[in-house]
Order: C-alpha cells, then structure tokens, then sequence
C-alpha cells in the first residue's frame, strides 16, 4: 500500500494530498454477468434432476386430473352402475368398478382430491406454525427458547396415535379432523430447523445492520431470518407433504379416516380386503395411486434439498 | 475543546461464557473499564490485536450491545440502559460500517431495498427514500443501474460502498467503521478510505475507525486508543502518540509495522513479544500486558495500572 509509515520526520516531510492516493475511481466496476436470483439459480439446479422433475409433473397432472375429472365424468363417487358390479377395468370403467358398481377411477380421482388437499393444507400449516415458533425460539433465544423447546420436546413425546384416535373421536372422521390430527405435532420438525437456522443467522453482520436500523423483531424475522434460513424450511416441508398424505392412507386405511361413501386411497384399500383374491384390481389401483404419490413428492422433496442446498449433495 | 458527543466512562461488556447448568457461570471480559471521549468531526482510531475487544466497544456504542457496566453518554443523555425502542431515536444517529461485506449484506434483498431499509423503518415517505437512495448511490460511487441487483453480483468494495450507502442513509452523526478495509484489496482500500474522508468533510460525522493497519490508522485518524486484552492502555493524538509512544505494548505493536525505507528498517528493531495473550476469562490480577511486558516490575502483577495524562491529552495506563 502506498501509505506506508516511515518514522516521524519522514511522514511530517511528506506533503498531505500524496495520501489522497492516485487511482483512476471511474475505471468502471461492471458486472458482466447477466443479473441471476437466489430462485433463478435453484430453479437451474433443480431442473437439471431428472427425477425430481418427473415427479413434479406427475403432481401437476394428478393436481389437474382430480380437478378437472369429477368436473367433467359422467360418474359421481357414489353413483352406482348396477349392470357392472365389480367389473374389470374397461373402455367404460378404467380401473373397473367394486362391490356397489362404483366406477373405480372417478373415486380415485376423488380420493386424491383428499389426499392432495391434505397433504398441501398439513404442510401449509405446518410451514406457518413451525417457522413461528421455530424463529421466535431461535430469535429471543435464552430462558423463553428453553422453555418453548421444552413445551415441543413433551408435545413430541406424547404417543401419536393416542391424540389421532381421541381427536377423531371427538370432532369425527371429517377432513378437517384428519388434518387437525396430523397437524397437531408435525410442524415440530420443520420448528426445530427453523430455530437451529435463526440461531446461527441471528448474529449475522446484516442482522445487527437491520437492529441499528430500527427494525423490530417482527421486522428481523420476516424480513432478514426467515427469507434466509428457506431452504431449509422448505425442504423440510416438501418430505412433510408425503408424511402427511401417506398417514391419511393409513388412517382411513384403519378404518378411523374419512368413511365411506367418501373415497380416500386408504379406505378404497381397505373396503377392497375382503375381495382382494377375487377382484385385486380393487386393490392394485389405489395402491399404485398412493407409490405414485408417495415416490414422486419424495423425488420433489430430494431435488429440492440438492438445489437449495448444493452443500449438502452427496 | 468543544463537548464530547460521546462520553465513555469505564465501559465494561462482560459475556456469559461455558455451562451455565453446572458449577459456576465464567464471564469473559471483552471489555473492562474502557473510557474515552469522541468530539464532533473527529476520526478516533482504535488498534490493538485481534480480540482484544475493539468490536466489542464500537458494538456497545450503538447500543447493539447492553454494556454490563460503565456508562455511555450521547450528547449529554445516559443511553447505557435504555432499551431497544428507548434507544432508537439515539441510534438512528449512530451507524456502524461492518468488517466483512459479504456478511453485512442481507443475500436476499436488492441493493436499493438494502440501502432503503433504515429510512423505510423510520417511515419516510416513499418518493423521499427513492430520491435518497439516488443520491446516495451517487455519493459512495455506484452506478443507478446496480440499484436492482443482489449483493453476491458484486465485488468487495462495491459492496462495502453500498454498506456505507445505508450507513448514511439516515445522516448519522456518529458512524462506527470497524475494520472496513481489512477484507478488501489493497487499491480497493485506497478507495474507499478516501470516499470515508471525503464523506467526513461533506457531512461532518464523527468515526470511531477500528483497524488493525496502523498505517491506516495514523493516516485517517485524529487521535488514537490503543486497546489491549479488554483495557485501553494508551491514548494520545495522532502525531503525538506515533512519535512519543509510552506503554510497551505500544511499542511493539508499532515496531511490527513494515517500513518501506530500507535503510530506515535496517535501523529499526522489531520488538517481538514473548509469552502468551492471557483469556479475558478471569484474568490475573495487575495489568494485563504483564505476562509479555519486558518491563514488568512486581507491582505490574498485582495492581491494575490507573490511566493517567502524563502530558496533555496524553493518558497512559502503565506503572513505568
Ligand atoms: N457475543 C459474544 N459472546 C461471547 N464472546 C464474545 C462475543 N463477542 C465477542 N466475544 C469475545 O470477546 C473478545 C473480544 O472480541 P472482539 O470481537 O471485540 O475483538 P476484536 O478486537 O474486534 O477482534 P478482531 O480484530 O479479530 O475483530 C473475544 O475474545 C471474543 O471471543
Ligand atoms: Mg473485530
């Protein structure tokens, strides 16, 4: 550097503006790179993944399907056709009919407008309630975070199908129940990441910047925390989305979902038990319905965590 | 002289540290009994090793630490214990210049949503933040056309210009920089320490410059503090303190400096120090510096030196 110090009677014979120091401050610092987003970036990675976006088109469809299908089938979920009772799949009844003459498909199609509204409303609120929690915790940190993560840690104990069964009991086998029931801890994980996330971000250069700004710790964890600790938080979400639907299955698969006449994956399986040896596309059907699912959120899911997170990639 | 904007008397900032469960709750000292004042206009630089705290005093300046103890007095009001909302008027005065642009810069805003932030909270209108964000952007030398671009688009000192962009957004009286040239390139720093000088004379800010580059520090500074292990052991103007340094520690800080004359450096001894830097956690008592001072006498390691004006607006904490 040209502002060197030599000994006192050097620097006092040097004439001031020699520390104004010589450099050209208009040769232009350009960005050539064209102006690319965090989302845009992620949005690269994530394409490059083949199965992940297999299994994102795959929900597309089946989102547009379950939408659209009912709309426009001449079929409802309990309409009966009494010449074709547990009929085959066929030209008319694709994935064929049950025991009442049911067409199969359309009570899959509704099944997966269950199963889909359940596993978006769960992670949504899941996502609500665990970054809340999980970022006031994690913000005001010291004995209100011990006793916040205490609360969670008893809630996390308690035995789940306990609280399902008695929630399903008191408020009865409706969506909003099923949902209720498995809401009522899971967003527990994505508090915990959030938490762990917003304790490390807190002490961040940009934070302190934002607290002599005059923001609020509302401010700081919507505006600074939240946006940066995402990747995570949605991460953790999108493995949420296939946790929930496939407990939905199993709970009405159990008997203790949504009840017939109402269709769900879970109780199709289930009312097709008793027939299976005769009539396994009753069966198969709605078992493929939920791999599907199951496999493509979960390919979403790892894609998402390889394009949000390159570090953690294997 | 005029009075002080800021007062600091005997600024202590004490951490928690280790297992707060079992046995007993240590505490480092980070800062212990620092004072000092800041006149309006003038640049006080602060040097010393890494940690010995020199962070830790600008960051309880601005009140973004709450000191465990001393006093920190604004403009004549206490503003050591005032709470976050209590404080914020004061601190919309104070702004701080970060050490490391890349951290200092939230990745998800833009640059002109980053500048905007200190006048958005404070609910300046809309069309008087926009026109401010232009002109600020013009004044620390960045382009109106990086205004919607991220920060990780940019360079190191791009971004420490839009750093100090927000610093000034509000028109500070007080601006802490803390080492804001020591992540940057050496003609990078050249820069940016003249558009620091050059702000100063336009807007008459007062800085506390925190730098480990003693060159630097003698260049932009007014008066010096030369901090160690949580003390300030030396305080003196500029000239004065660079030519009549007292404390030994001084002096083998500046003896570290590199001389470009290499007849003048074949001259110079570097005094390099012996021992170890003690942990702020429960120091021994006496001065701290005793452990490495080549001058230590028994009474270095039993009572802590007081700071004394060994000749006008020179203070001195040592027992020599
Ligand atoms: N929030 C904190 N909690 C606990 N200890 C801290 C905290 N902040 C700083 N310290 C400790 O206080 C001491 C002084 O730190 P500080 O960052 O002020 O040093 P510094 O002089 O700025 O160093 P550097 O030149 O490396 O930036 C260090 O030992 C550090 O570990
Ligand atoms: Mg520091």
């Amino acid at each position: 550097m040209s502002v060197q110090i030599l000994d006192n009677n050097a620097y006092a014979a040097l004439p001031e503006d020699m520390f104004v120091i010589g450099i050209d401050e208009s040769h232009a610092e350009d960005i050539p790179r064209p102006s690319t987003t965090y989302w845009h970036d992620v949005w690269q990675r994530f394409r490059r993944d083949r199965l992940a976006v297999i299994g994102l088109v795959v929900i597309v469809i089946m989102t547009l399907m379950c939408i659209i299908i009912p709309m426009v089938s001449p079929y409802t979920y309990d309409g009966s056709d009494y010449m074709n009772m547990n009929a085959g799949p066929s030209l008319q009844h694709p994935c064929g009919t049950d025991q009442l003459g049911r067409d199969q498909f359309i009570r899959i199609m509704y099944g997966a407008r269950i199963s889909l509204t359940i596993g978006f409303v769960a992670a949504a609120i899941n996502f609500l309630i665990g970054v809340l929690y999980g970022g006031l915790s994690g913000y005001l940190g010291g004995r209100v975070d011990m006793v916040m993560m205490r609360i969670v840690d008893i809630l996390s104990s308690l035995p789940s199908l306990l609280y399902i069964v008695l929630i399903m009991l008191i408020f009865g086998s409706n969506m909003g129940s099923v949902i209720l029931a498995l809401c009522f801890t899971s967003w527990i994980g994505t508090a915990r990441v959030v938490r762990s996330e917003v304790m490390h971000l807190k002490h961040s250069e940009y934070v302190l910047a934002g607290r002599l700004a005059g923001a609020n710790t509302w401010h700081l964890l919507i505006q600074h925390l939240i946006p940066n600790a995402m990747g995570p938080i949605i991460v953790s979400t999108a493995f949420l989305i296939p946790g929930a639907i496939f407990s939905e299955a199993f709970l009405s698969f159990l008997g203790i979902g949504i009840q017939a006449p109402r269709a769900s994956w879970g109780s199709l399986a289930n009312a097709a038990i008793p027939v299976m040896q005769m009539y396994p596309h009753l069966m198969l059907f709605p078992v493929i319905a939920i791999c599907v699912t199951m496999f493509s959120f979960n390919f979403i899911g790892d894609g998402l965590r390889d394009a949000l997170d390159p570090r953690l990639k294997k | 002289m005029d009075q002080p904007l800021i007062e600091v008397k005997s600024l202590q900032m004490y951490f928690p540290v280790g297992n707060n469960i079992f046995g007993r709750r240590k505490q480092l000292k980070a800062v212990d009994g620092v004072s000092f004042d800041l006149y309006p206009a003038e640049t006080f630089g602060l040097v010393g090793e890494s940690g010995c705290g020199k962070t830790t005093v600008g960051r309880a300046l601005v009140r973004l630490y709450r000191p465990t103890g001393g006093r920190i007095i604004y403009r004549g009001t206490d503003i050591t214990d005032l709470d976050e909302k209590a404080v914020q008027p004061y601190r919309s005065k104070m702004q701080m210049i970060f050490q490391d642009p890349y951290a200092s810069l939230n990745p998800r805003m833009t640059v002109s949503s980053i500048i905007a932030e200190p006048m958005a909270l404070q609910q300046v209108p809309q069309a008087d933040i926009d026109a401010r964000v232009r002109e600020l952007v013009a004044q620390v030398g960045l382009k109106q056309d990086h205004l919607n671009r991220y920060p990780h688009e940019f360079s190191g000192g791009q971004r420490q210009r839009i750093g100090i962009a927000r610093a000034l957004a509000m028109r500070p009286e007080f601006v802490v920089c803390d080492e804001p040239i020591s992540a940057l390139d050496v003609s990078i720093q050249a820069q940016v320490i003249n558009m620091l000088e050059e702000l100063q004379a336009q807007m008459g800010m007062t800085y506390l410059f925190v730098s480990h580059d003693l060159s630097m520090v003698r260049h932009i500074s007014h008066r010096v503090g030369v901090m160690y292990l949580g003390h300030m052991v030396e305080l003196a103007e500029v000239e004065e303190l660079y030519s009549n340094m007292q404390h030994p520690y001084t002096q083998a800080l500046m003896s570290a400096v590199p001389i470009a004359d290499p007849d003048l450096a074949a001259q110079t001894r570097r005094i390099v120090l012996q021992g170890d830097v003690p942990q702020p956690i429960d120091p021994p008592p006496g001065c701290p510096f005793a452990s490495r001072c080549r001058y230590c006498k028994p009474v270095c390691r039993e009572a802590m030196p007081d700071m004394r004006e060994i000749s006008p607006g020179h203070f001195l904490a040592c027992h020599l």
